[in-house]
Formats: C-alpha cells, structure tokens, sequence
C-alpha cells in the first residue's frame, strides 16, 4: 500500500520506559558527581568500582529475567529472594554433608527453584489464592526453612567444589578476564530476548498481561500461563542461588537472597515494565538491573552510609510507578478521546 | 430470490440462569452471505444467544446446527474453530502487542511451528488488512488506535481463523458516524466473501441500512423473523417494546409550584448531549425511552455521581454546582437507584442500618448514635410504606423485592430532600408493590416535592406524568405535556434518530 511509508514515519517516535532508566542513570551519575566530585572522580577511577557493579549484576540480572515475565503478567512475586536463599542453602548442603559435585549443586539449585516456583504457581493459578498473598507466606516458608537445613549455621567456601571459584575467578576466554558468572547471566538474557518475542509461550505471557479477558477469549491457557511464568522464576531463582554462592564465597540462611525481591522488582520496573502488566522489555530490564547495581555500589563509594540503600530502592520504585501511572493516563485520555458517540 | 440453507440454525434454545428464564424456545437462522439484525431492548436476550453461539454459555435446552450437522460449543476456542467469531461491543485487544502479533495471540501454534515466524505472519496480516482495503499498518502497535481500527483489527482477526460467520455486538455505539461508514463498507465486502454476519444495533435506521433481515426478541422469546425491506422503523419499535396498557394505575392532582430543578444544556461526551429539564414542585417528570438511552447517565450526572463536561443546574433558580453525590443531598436531591441490589443497598446490614444510613447525622450527637431515636424513626417509616418484615435487624438480603425497594425509598424519605430522582422505581418488582410505589409517588407530590422518574414502562409513564422527556441515543427527542402523553407519540420519538432532530431544530 502507498501510504505505509507514511504511516510508518508516524509511528517512528514512540515513547520508550526504557530511555528513562538510561536518563537516570545518568541522572545520579551526574548529580553525585556535583553533589561530591572528588569522591564520584576517585571512585570511578578505581577498578574495583566497575568491578564491584559489574559482578553485582549477575544474580540480579537472573532473577530479575524471572520477574520481568511475573510482572508481565499483571502478577509480583515477593518470595524470590527467601527461593534464592533456601536453594542456596539447600545447594550448601548438598556439598558439605553430601559431598556432591558440582553439576548436581547446579542440577539441584535448578529443580528445588522451580518446585518453590511451582509452588506458587500452584496456589495463584488452580487455587485462585491472591499472588501478594501467596508469595508473601512462601516468602517466609522458604526462609525459615533455609535456617532449619543447617540449624541456621553458614557454610563456608571451604565445602564447596573448586568449580564454584571458577565461576567469579575464571572465564571461557582467558585473555579477556570475564568471569563466568557474568557469561551465564548473558546467555540468559539472550535466550529471553529470543523467547518472548519468538515463542509461542512468550507471546501469550504478553497476551495475558495485557488484556486477561482477551487471552481467555482467544484460547489462551491463562492459568497455565501464570503456573509456568511462577515456575519459571523459582528457576531462575534457584540458580541465582547456586550464583550467591559463587560470588560471595558462603551461603548464610540470613543473608543468602536476602532483600533480593525489593533490588529485583525495584530494576524490573524502572526498566520500563508496567505493574499492570502487558508491556515491557528483557533490554529495559537488562538497564534497570544496571541502574540498580549502579546505585548500590555508588551510595557508599560517595561517602553515604550504606543503610540508606533499601530507601533508595523504595524510592525507586515509586518513581518508576509514577512514571508507569503517567503513560497510563495519558493513555486512556487518548482512548476517550476518540470514543465520541454523541460527539459529532 | 434463490434459496438457501443457512449455515448456522439453533432449534428451541433455552437458557435459565438459577431458575430465572432469559432465553425461551429461540428458533435463529444465519444465511451465509446475508446481514442478519438481531434486535430487541436490553435484556431481551440478545447478548445471551450471542453468548451461547460463542460458547461462553452453555444453552439448557435446544439444538444448534453448523451446515446441517448438530454441533456443541463448549467454549470460545471451539466456537472459534467452527468458524464463529464473535466481535465485542469494545474492542478486546492487547494494547500493547502491535497489529501482526493482535491479530495472532493465541493462535500462533495452529500450524505446528516450534518459534513464531513472523515474517510470514505479517504477510498474511498484510493480505488480510488488503483483502478489505484498510489503511492500517501491520507493525503499528494498537495502543493509539483509534476504536474503530482496533475494530478492524479484532476483524482481521477473525478472518485469519477463517470465521465462517461473524458476530457483530453493537459495533457502531462506539464509532463516529464517518467510521460507521467505513464499516458498513467492510460488512459489504465481508458479505461478498460469503461470510454470515449477524449485526446486533440499537440503532435501527443502521438496521434498514445494512441488514436484509431481522430477528426481533423480547423477554426471551423470539417474536418475529422478517426481511427487513417490508418492516417499517415504527414496526419495529412496536415489535420491541409490545407492551399492553395498564389502566390501573392512577394520578392524584398536586397543586404545581415554583421550579424546583432545572437543567440546561448538559452534556457529557460521549453519553448525552444538550440535556434540558424543568421540574416544578408537585410535578412528576417522566424520561422515557429505550433502555439505554442515556437517561440513567442523566440522572447520575444530575446527582453528582458523573458531573457533566458542561450545562447548568439551577435549584430554586439558583444555579449550583454538583460534584458530588454528599454536595447533592446536602442541596435537597435524592436519588434511588436502578440497581437497588448492587446500589441503592448494603444487602449483609440489617433494614435499620440501611434505613438511617444517609441520615446519621440527625439522629446522632459528635458521632455517637442515639439507638432510641434511630428505633422510632425506622418504626414510623415502616408504618408508613407499611413495609413488611419479622423485625428491623433482619438482614436486607431476606426481605422481598418489593419491600427492599421500600426500604431504599424511605432511606431517602428520611433525609428530607425537595427533589426525588427515581432511577425505573417498579423494575422487577410484583404488581401489589408497584401500586404503593405509586401511591408514595402521589403523596410526594402532593406534598409539594418534585420527582424526576427514569422508566421504559410506557404505561407508567402515561399515566403518572406530567411531563416526559423522550430520550433516544443521548438526546432529547421530544417533550410531551400531559394532554398530549399517549404510548403511540412516545413510540413515534424514540424511533426518530439524532441527525433528524438536528435538522429539524
């Protein structure tokens, strides 16, 4: 048709969420370079700096692949972090009473995350229990039980195989020194890309995001849909689990995934994905979690005490949810607009 | 004309939701190629038949026929692999997802692919939008689509399942009239391709435009199936609403007083436009029309409920403001709801609690609730409307439908207000009942109140009022005066559509 060209120059300039979490990464960049120029100088010259963001990221990343397909939905899931520490734990077991090598502490982390997923999905899904609800009892399920496992006693670097070391220490490509914890975290956020836009599953967890009453209409499996999404994420969970333990050389029933869910919904949503389900980006999130990492190294390398990091991610949070209500009206502003019955 | 078997036949459907019948013994035939009209006022059972030939509902009893073979439509999905779709009065797309990826959400796995190509999915999209000459792009994403391209859209969508007949519910109430056009031009092309299209409207002038034949229903039961080229606007209004004259009930004479309410010009996008209302003390102004003409929209804009864009209110000749529903009654309105169960009654609460609810404030000192007061005035109120119940705890969902539309009147009696706004005050309940509502009706008139009334019942209207304002489509249509009331002028109003009355005003 001759008119597509036209039609297509409109629809050019799209507003994008994600071109706002770039702008405020170098928002707080720039202003803690004002605020404090020569400890922002100092910290970024330093290796360790980038270093420090830089392997951060991984663990978010992973999980918040997970909670990005959650949030598309039109769902959240609070009990992340408490799957990350149960699976850690429960990983940590496995190689200090049990011996066990390495791909079974991987092939457990996968399995015990995505029953704790499937848990949940189970209750929200085919039991029609409020997902807020659900999530927030196996939250702490599955933290308690991550005390229970070992009597609430770490477990050290110590017991754990040598290959867990390789995973920050080394990395497929010797000259250049990326570990392989930050590969791994790669491979999942280009196996997502490919998956929500090509599969079939991908399109349908959009689908049920964005209009539930619409996917049930045309067939879509609504409930399986939710189930696999839950499931998946305890997955991705679980193995950013096995990763805790990797970068931080412990698992601790404490510590291990603790405040995890806040980072992760905190980066899935400044990342462009709507709470209410129905848009959102991998890359968006990909930059949220960037953001987040950014945040969290820089708060106490410009001198602020790190006790202020769980406000600034609140804060975050409403932040992108303003910024998420802003589209949203603007939206159904327009929508009205155009519905004139008596109008003309 | 040559003769054809219809592709889709549904014999002796019935349906019953808990003992209520809203569907009896319906006989509907869809030629394939043809515009099939199917009309009737709200809750006449259009929406349910539409719903059972989708598959959403189940029917209780009867048969339905796809091309002769009987068939059973569990759900949507089945309906949607016979070849039935159905295109919903709002669009129901994803906002997000652009054009290509709306048109095939949950059907992309239907040719066994293991990833979507969608390459070749927005070279079908683009044959389908061409195949009908739309100027839409495939890539564009829905959201700031106007509704009568996500309409085209759910369409398209439907033709990539290969819909043999495709049902259109109320397509047009959401469309200008230019886009109504370009509708009426697809249905015309989607006709050429062989495709049954049963067309659901309010409109009725858009019926004798596009339709070639008619189902008419009403309360359930099919009344007639007619071509539409020998049926007259007029006769199907008459075949709609076919009510028969009630003569019992009667007026009582009020002295008529100063205005108490008058509206001018209001309008709300969209839902009514250049509403003009004068209601005297001792008055009974009646607004009639089909159901769903916008005068319950008035009515809520009128309390404050949904304040409109513009237009003025005048109370005691004074012009105020509304926003809202306390700053209403707190300048003498009140207003009793159409659906008293779900908002004219807090159903769990005993008949006490729902009774002195508004009026709290009188019967309590700082907050605290003077239960000896509270019990004598729900004791007087009930003797008056003789309401009838074992005791003022009993819970409001126990009592009949006639008593509990007692209840949310004197609710409203005990505040006191000068204007009473009646949202259809007899739906649904016996006759005995209705006589007293009517009777209550007299007595505040007579008192020198003003009631405003909301009601479809033709006969109820002709016999209470002394004014009625006739609505169709959001607007007024007509204005009778009590000698000039009869069900036939009201008829011959609502059937008048909105582009006549701005010629002729």
């Amino acid at each position: 048709m001759k008119n597509r060209a036209r039609l297509r120059a409109n629809n050019k300039f799209i507003f994008k969420p994600e071109y706002v979490t770039i702008f405020i990464i170098i928002f707080i960049l720039g202003l803690s370079a004002i605020y404090k120029p020569e400890l922002f100088i100092e910290a970024v010259r330093r290796r360790e700096f980038f270093q420090s963001i830089i392997l951060g990221l991984p663990l978010i990343v992973t999980v918040a692949m997970g909670m990005m397909m959650v949030i598309t939905t039109g769902c959240i899931d609070v009990s992340v972090g408490s799957i990350v520490g149960f699976t850690g734990m429960f990983v940590g077991f496995l190689f200090k009473f049990y011996d066990a090598p390495f791909w079974v502490g991987v092939l457990a982390a996968i399995v015990v995350g995505m029953m704790a997923g499937a848990f949940n999905g189970l209750f929200i899904s085919y039991f029609r229990i409020n997902f807020l609800v659900v999530t927030l009892a196996t939250m702490n399920i599955w933290r308690g039980l991550a005390f229970v496992i070992t009597d609430g006693v770490e477990i050290g670097a110590s017991y754990m195989p040598e290959q867990m070391s390789f995973l920050i220490l080394k990395g497929p490509i010797p000259r250049i020194g990326i570990p392989w914890l930050i590969w791994i975290a790669l491979f999942f956020v280009i196996i997502m890309v490919f998956f929500m836009k090509y599969s079939h599953f991908g399109r349908e967890v959009y689908a049920v995001g964005g209009n539930e009453n619409a996917a049930k209409l045309r067939g879509i499996n609504v409930k399986k849909v939710k189930f696999v999404v839950f499931a998946l994420t305890g997955m991705f969970s679980g193995i950013a689990g096995l990763m805790y333990g990797a970068r931080f050389g412990f698992f601790s029933p404490g510590d291990t995934g603790n405040g995890m869910e806040l980072i992760v919904i905190a980066s899935t949503v400044i990342g462009g994905v709507s709470i209410s389900g129905g848009r959102g980006s991998i890359i968006g999130v990909v930059l949220g979690c960037l953001l987040l990492g950014t945040v969290q190294t820089l708060i106490p390398s410009v001198g602020f005490s790190s006790f202020y990091n769980t406000t600034i991610y609140g804060l975050i949070i409403i932040i992108a949810l303003i910024i998420d209500t802003g589209i949203k009206i603007r939206k159904s502003r327009g929508v009205l607009a155009k519905k004139g019955v008596v109008g003309d | 004309m040559k003769v054809t078997e219809p592709v889709l036949k549904t014999k002796g459907l019935a349906k019953a939701f808990s003992g209520v019948i809203v569907l009896r013994n319906v006989d509907f035939n869809i030629y394939p190629g043809e515009v099939h009209a199917l009309i009737g006022e709200n809750g006449a059972g259009k929406s349910t038949l539409v719903k059972i030939l989708d598959g959403a509902l189940s029917p209780t009893y009867g048969e339905i026929f796809l091309e002769g073979q009987k068939i059973k439509i569990p759900n949507p999905l089945v309906a949607k692999k016979l070849g039935i779709a159905l295109i919903h009065q709002e669009p129901q797309i994803f906002p997000d997802l652009d054009v290509t990826e709306n048109i095939f959400a949950g059907h992309t796995r239907d040719n066994g692919d293991l990833f979507v190509n969608w390459r070749e999915k927005r070279k079908i999209a683009r044959e389908l939008l061409d195949s009908l000459d739309l100027n839409i792009d495939e890539e564009a994403p829905v959201k700031g689509m106007s509704i009568a391209n996500q309409q085209m859209v759910e369409i398209i969508c439907s033709l990539s399942t290969n819909a043999k007949i495709i049902i259109m519910d109320e397509p047009t109430s959401v469309l200008t009239p230019s886009e109504v056009k370009k509708l009426f031009g697809i249905v015309e092309k989607l006709k050429e391709q062989g495709k049954a299209i049963v067309f659901i409207s309010h409109n009725l002038d858009e019926v004798k435009i596009i339709a070639s034949r008619i189902t008419i229903l009403r309360d359930g039961n099919k009344i007639c199936e007619r071509m539409v080229k020998n049926t007259t606007k007029e006769l199907m209004v008459q075949l709609m609403i076919g009510r028969t004259l009630n003569k019992q009930i009667t007026k009582e004479e009020a002295t008529v007083g100063e205005t108490l309410l008058e509206v001018k010009n209001l309008t709300l996008h969209g839902q009514f436009k250049n509403i003009s209302i004068k209601i005297n003390r001792g008055e009974i102004v009646g607004i009639t029309g089909l159901v769903g003409a916008g005068q319950t929209e008035v009515a809520c804009s009128i309390f404050g409920i949904t304040p409109s864009e513009s237009g003025k209110i005048f109370i005691k000749g004074k012009e105020e403001k509304i926003n809202n529903p306390m700053e209403a009654i707190r300048k003498g309105l009140a207003m009793v709801p159409e659906d008293r169960l779900q908002t004219g009654l807090l159903l769990p609460l005993s008949v006490k609690h729902n009774m002195t609810l508004p009026s709290l404030d009188k019967i309590s000192k700082l907050t605290w609730i003077n239960f000896k007061q509270e019990d004598s005035l729900v004791e007087a109120y009930i003797k008056r409307l003789s309401i009838i119940l074992s005791n003022t705890n009993q819970a409001v969902a126990e009592i009949s439908g006639g008593n509990q539309q007692k209840i949310v009147l004197s609710k409203w009696l005990m505040t006191q207000p000068e204007i009473y706004i009646l949202d259809k005050p007899t739906r649904g309940i016996d006759v005995g009942a209705k006589a007293e509502v009517y009777n209550l009706i007299n007595t505040l008139v007579k008192k020198g109140k003003g009631v405003l009334m909301i009601s479809t019942e033709l006969e109820e209207i002709v016999q209470l009022c002394d004014r009625a304002y006739i609505m169709s489509e959001g607007i007024i249509t007509a204005v009778l005066e009590r000698k000039e009331l009869s069900e036939e002028r009201i008829i011959k109003a609502v059937s008048i559509n909105k582009k006549e009355v701005v010629q002729s005003s």
